[in-house]
């Protein structure tokens, strides 16, 4: 899955990433060192999806986090990962939502 | 004429009291055709000799100046130095006498101890025959044929040891019967069938004569037994070989086959030389002494010899379950490692992975069968071999008697004198004596454990100045089956060996492969050796997918460039405050020095820009190769 357009053109978007779940980086926006980035995302996805199983809660689907600067967001679409980086952290939900519906809507 | 000189050899017999410069004759001991043997006094040193006096018609009957003929005997034999030769004391001309003084063994001969007591136990006989076979190695080495070895000429001495005496028919070795170089020589009874056909005394016809001597021990009798010298001679040319068993029938296999191959019509198909004869008699009595010790159940055996090894472990420092050394520098105070990771020592975890955990099984397997021999491992340098041959020599060396090494560390030095070090064994000065101190040591510790010894060497090339050693102890293993021997190496060790004169029967040598890590399964190496080197509270240390197929990719996955590739990667990552690996770090971490055994190594940046598109070409070609998508391209993709 690409990046979704209206994501990349959002200005708190800093940067984004998508990758594979092992990690390996298949797209990165505006992002230095994506590679390093895709890892990360691929491990967090991979210990969220368990910690998700352990507590009932089904396949992963979306997990964000925030920080005191920023805050990011990753999506699972189907064997990939989408990861969006967002300044400030207050605007997360816009982009978390804009996230969805793009998932949604590639699902149906 | 020959009356007289009848006459002069009967008188020989006739000198007790007579005194032979220091030498005062007490009793005649024995009588040949060359001559009469008397016990003497020597009054100098006041110690018992034997003085040979020479028999006139012996030297006449070859057309020889007798005082010549016989002083060239004393000089041949004087060129011998080896204990289990009869030493000579000197030589001169005394009145009408010419005379050897010589070593006394006190004892009898093998055959007078048969006719006496009759056949002798295997152990004996075949230890008698290794004695011998021995001296008969230093004689040949020197270019001297017995010619006439046979149950008279062993001197079994009452200590157990047994010399090989009487060499007056070795003359022709030295050139004196040019002449007559045909002349048949010998004693029917032992004598080989290419010298009944008038061909030259070779050392395989002392080899043949020495496993008659050993049939005649085991049984009582020669081969080929009768008064009709016709009658011998054909059957020594044309009769099957007898099987010992038929006149002693407890006798075991293993004795009638190194009968059978000592007397084979053929000399090509005897054994190639009186050393391998002293091995196989090695391995005979290894069964001997296994046999006994399974039909017993009383235990092991004890070894036969004085001064055996005790059964302790040999190799220093090689121990199942090491603990992993400390994590270097930065690894444990930046990135928190408890233990050192990607080093090649340990033979827990991360070394079992496969490739090696598999070749590892087929080593061990083939360790167990007891057909094998030699295994080769045959792998590129930094395979993985290396590490494999010290972990081998580490897990085996709690149920055997194991001796490492890497052809690597010879130095000046040889082989069989680095197992030597290795056995704790002296430096015996000569290769062969260094052989041998090794064979006998190995052989006393299979005695001891029931379980071959193993003999691990690393570092191996068809081309080493090494391999006529290697040969020998390769050879010695066949022959002796008291050792196995690992040959860590290039392919085609097993070749070269054949082609040094190593004679591979079937089934006896091995050559598995060390294949290289495959891609897929770098990842998960990597990610065992982190798991098993971190510290417990650390936080994980990621590795992206493209870091890993780089790190395939430079190391063609061998093992030890892998190992080398990680470590440093890890010092990058340090040296930047980073927990994950990434492609630079793959691309940019030396595969041959270790970083961080370097005292403030130079190590790269990471430039400004990564990767370049020559270096995005590299990682597509990887990626293509997994299945994978290719990098990110295009503005805006992260470089």
């Amino acid at each position: 899955m690409p990046i979704p357009p209206l994501i990349a053109k959002l200005p708190e978007v800093k940067s984004a990433v998508v990758s594979d779940r092992s990690g390996g980086v298949l797209e990165a926006l505006r992002q230095k060192d994506g590679e390093s980035v895709a890892a990360v995302v691929g491990f967090l996805s991979g210990a969220i999806a368990e910690a998700g199983d352990h507590l009932g809660l089904g396949a992963l689907r979306l997990v964000s986090f925030t920080g005191p600067a920023r805050g990011g967001v990753v999506a699972v679409a189907g064997a990939e990962l989408v990861a969006a980086f967002v300044e400030p952290p207050g605007s997360l939900s816009s982009v978390e939502r804009l996230l969805t519906s793009a998932l949604e809507r590639k699902e149906t | 004429m020959a009356d007289s000189r009848a006459h002069k050899t009967a008188d020989l017999t006739n000198l007790v009291g007579a005194k032979l410069g220091n030498y005062r004759l007490e009793r005649v001991i024995g009588r040949g055709r060359m001559g009469v043997v008397y016990l003497a006094q020597d009054e100098a040193l006041l110690r018992p000799t034997a003085i040979k006096l020479l028999s006139w018609s012996a030297a006449d009957a070859n057309g020889q100046d007798p005082v010549q003929w016989f002083l060239a005997e004393a000089r041949l034999i004087a060129r011998l130095n080896h204990p289990r030769v009869v030493q000579i004391y000197g030589a001169a001309r005394h009145g009408d006498h010419c005379y050897i003084a010589m070593e006394y063994v006190p004892g009898e001969s093998a055959e007078a101890m048969v006719a006496r007591g009759g056949p002798l136990p295997p152990e004996r006989a075949t230890d008698a025959l290794m004695q011998a076979a021995s001296a008969l190695h230093a004689a040949h080495r020197s270019g001297i044929v017995h010619r006439d070895v046979k149950p008279a000429n062993l001197l079994m001495n009452s200590d157990g040891t047994v010399k090989l005496g009487d060499f007056g028919m070795a003359l022709g070795s030295a050139g004196h019967w040019t002449g007559n170089a045909h002349l048949r020589v010998g004693t029917p009874y032992y004598t080989a069938p290419e010298v009944w056909r008038a061909q030259p005394a070779t050392a395989a016809s002392d080899i043949y004569s020495l496993g008659a001597t050993y049939f005649h021990l085991l049984t009582g009798r020669p081969p080929y037994g009768g008064d009709d010298i016709g009658a011998i001679e054909q059957a020594h040319l044309r009769a099957p070989v007898p099987d010992p068993r038929e006149f002693a029938p407890g006798l075991p296999a293993s004795c009638a086959a190194l009968v059978a191959r000592a007397l084979a019509k053929s000399p090509r198909d005897r054994h190639a030389s009186a050393e391998v004869l002293v091995w196989d008699g090695r391995r005979v009595l290894q069964e001997l002494s296994t046999d006994r010790g399974n039909s017993s159940s009383s235990g092991p055996s004890k070894p036969a010899r004085p001064g055996s090894p005790s059964p302790s472990p040999a190799q220093p420092g090689a121990r199942t379950a090491r603990p992993l050394p400390p994590a270097p520098g930065t690894l444990g105070t930046v990135l928190g490692f408890a233990r050192r990771p990607f080093i090649d020592s340990h033979p827990g975890d991360p070394h079992r992975h496969e490739p090696l955990a598999s070749v590892e099984k087929q080593v061990l397997a083939g360790l167990a069968d007891e057909g094998t021999i030699v295994i080769a491992l045959a792998g590129a340098p930094r395979s993985g071999r290396g590490p494999l041959c010290r972990a081998l020599a580490a897990e085996l060396c709690d149920s055997r008697r194991v001796l490492a090494g890497s052809l690597d560390e010879l130095g000046g030095g040889t082989v069989l004198q680095l197992l030597c070090r290795a056995a704790g064994a002296a430096d015996e000065g000569t290769e062969e004596a260094r052989l041998d101190a090794l064979v006998e040591l190995l052989s006393a510790e299979r005695r001891i454990r029931l379980r071959s010894a193993v003999v691990v060497l690393d570092g191996v090339t068809s081309a080493s100045t090494a391999l006529p050693s290697l040969s020998r102890l390769v050879a010695a293993a066949l022959w002796t089956r008291a050792f196995k021997v690992v040959l860590g190496g290039e392919a085609g060790i097993v070749p070269a060996l054949s082609r040094a004169g190593v004679d591979f029967p079937g089934g006896r040598a091995t050559e598995i492969a060390v294949p290289p890590l495959p891609p897929k399964a770098t990842a998960p190496y990597l990610r065992g050796w982190l798991d098993a080197a971190l510290g417990r509270r650390a936080p994980p240390i990621l590795v992206s997918p493209d870091a890993a197929l780089l790190v395939s990719h430079r190391s063609e996955g061998a093992i030890e460039r892998v190992n080398c590739i990680a470590e440093n990667m890890l010092v990058l990552a340090a040296a930047g405050k980073g927990r994950v690996l990434t492609s630079w770090h793959a691309w940019a971490a030396s595969d041959s020095e270790r970083w961080a055994e370097a005292r403030s190594p130079a190590l790269p940046r990471r430039p400004q820009t990564w990767p370049s598109p020559e270096i995005i070409d590299v990682i597509d070609a990887c990626r293509r190769a997994a299945g994978m998508p290719p990098w990110p391209r295009g503005p805006g993709a992260g470089a």
